[in-house]
């Protein structure tokens, strides 16, 4: 049977992937003695967190609606949860600390990085499809391109150690 | 970073993309053929898309570039550029080798489904570069599509 899910648990899926992001990023700086490359994953973890705020903010608001509304949060029903439960599979991946655990290889370090950008692209273009044009939409947006930019940016650091 | 935008390279990396999925995924089919239905269907739609960006070439030859994009900040360009050197993001890699380590139904699935997001995380890029004259809505369509895709890859994965 499909599990699916309603928008607020969408939005925790993406505060999810978030905190895993910087979680993993933290983990990535401790295992890089070079000083440039264990700033660059400092200042991503840093990036990840402030997305994390961003849709805690957002889910914040759909639960304040949802209570003005007089309905509760499992009421409010995505247009098509089979598509979002769909994507749910990339943000519920694996701990991130448990992933690098044996990981030493910096190349792969770097790769599993950018596996996980791929991930949150992905996810947040489904979710943004869900969202109505206008603030929270453009939110979103803006946070797929700075994951687009994290993928620029280790990609250059991938090409450092190859 | 090698630059600026060239629409003919990244319309052909898409064609690639979908050649590379309808390939995979009747190569899938074959090996497995308790799944063959889906995959074979699959298989379908990506030879649609694969027409779809080969006429998207073919209508924009000649367009000037600045017609083409929609990108002031540069950086859907520089994401392009990142994926179509092939540093994060393999096309030469043959799908059908990689199905050889492969060993039941339920790994193909897994497979397929990071095979659907690698084409979705390019498509995305494509789409925020592109302006509307150069088949913005297309694009987000063949996304749509991937996206379903990775739907009833999904659901079959939890029969």
């Amino acid at each position: 049977m499909t599990v699916t899910f309603n928008a607020f648990e969408v939005f925790e899926i993406a505060e999810q992937i978030e905190r895993n992001g910087t979680n993993f990023y933290i983990r990535a700086a401790e295992l890089f003695g070079d000083p440039d490359t264990c700033q660059m994953f400092l200042k991503l973890a840093e990036w990840e967190k402030e997305h994390e705020l961003i849709f805690a903010r957002m889910k914040q608001q759909l639960s304040e609606q949802s209570r003005q509304a007089g309905t509760s949060e499992a009421d409010d029903l995505l247009p098509d949860p089979r598509v979002m439960a769909g994507l749910a599979v990339f943000g519920m991946r694996s701990n991130p600390a448990e992933e690098l655990r044996g990981r030493q290889e910096k190349t792969d370090i770097i790769r599993r990085a950018v596996e996980k950008e791929k991930d949150s692209i992905v996810f947040y273009h489904g979710l943004k499809e869900f969202v109505p044009a206008g603030a929270d939409k453009d939110k979103i947006d803006d946070i797929i391109k700075e994951e687009m930019r994290h993928i620029v940016i280790l990609d250059q650091s991938l090409k450092q150690y190859e | 970073m090698g630059m600026p935008f060239n629409a003919d390279e990244v319309f052909e990396m898409a064609e690639q993309i979908e050649r590379n999925g309808g390939k995979f995924y009747r190569a899938a089919a074959k090996k497995f053929p308790v799944v063959s239905d889906i995959f074979l269907g699959l298989a379908e739609m990506e030879d649609e898309h694969l027409k779809t960006f080969a006429n998207m070439r073919v209508e924009l030859s000649g367009t000037e570039v600045e017609e083409l994009i929609f990108d002031p900040d540069g950086q859907a360009q520089m994401y392009l550029r990142v994926m179509a050197d092939g540093n994060v993001f393999d096309l030469k890699a043959d799908p059908v080798e990689q199905l050889a380590t492969r060993n039941t139904p339920e790994d193909v699935l897994k497979m397929a489904i990071g095979v659907e997001r690698d084409s979705i995380a390019f498509y995305v890029g494509l789409k925020e570069a592109v302006s509307r004259r150069a088949g913005k809505d297309k694009i987000e369509a063949i996304i749509k599509e991937e996206m379903g895709h990775i739907v009833t890859l999904n659901e079959k994965l939890q029969d």
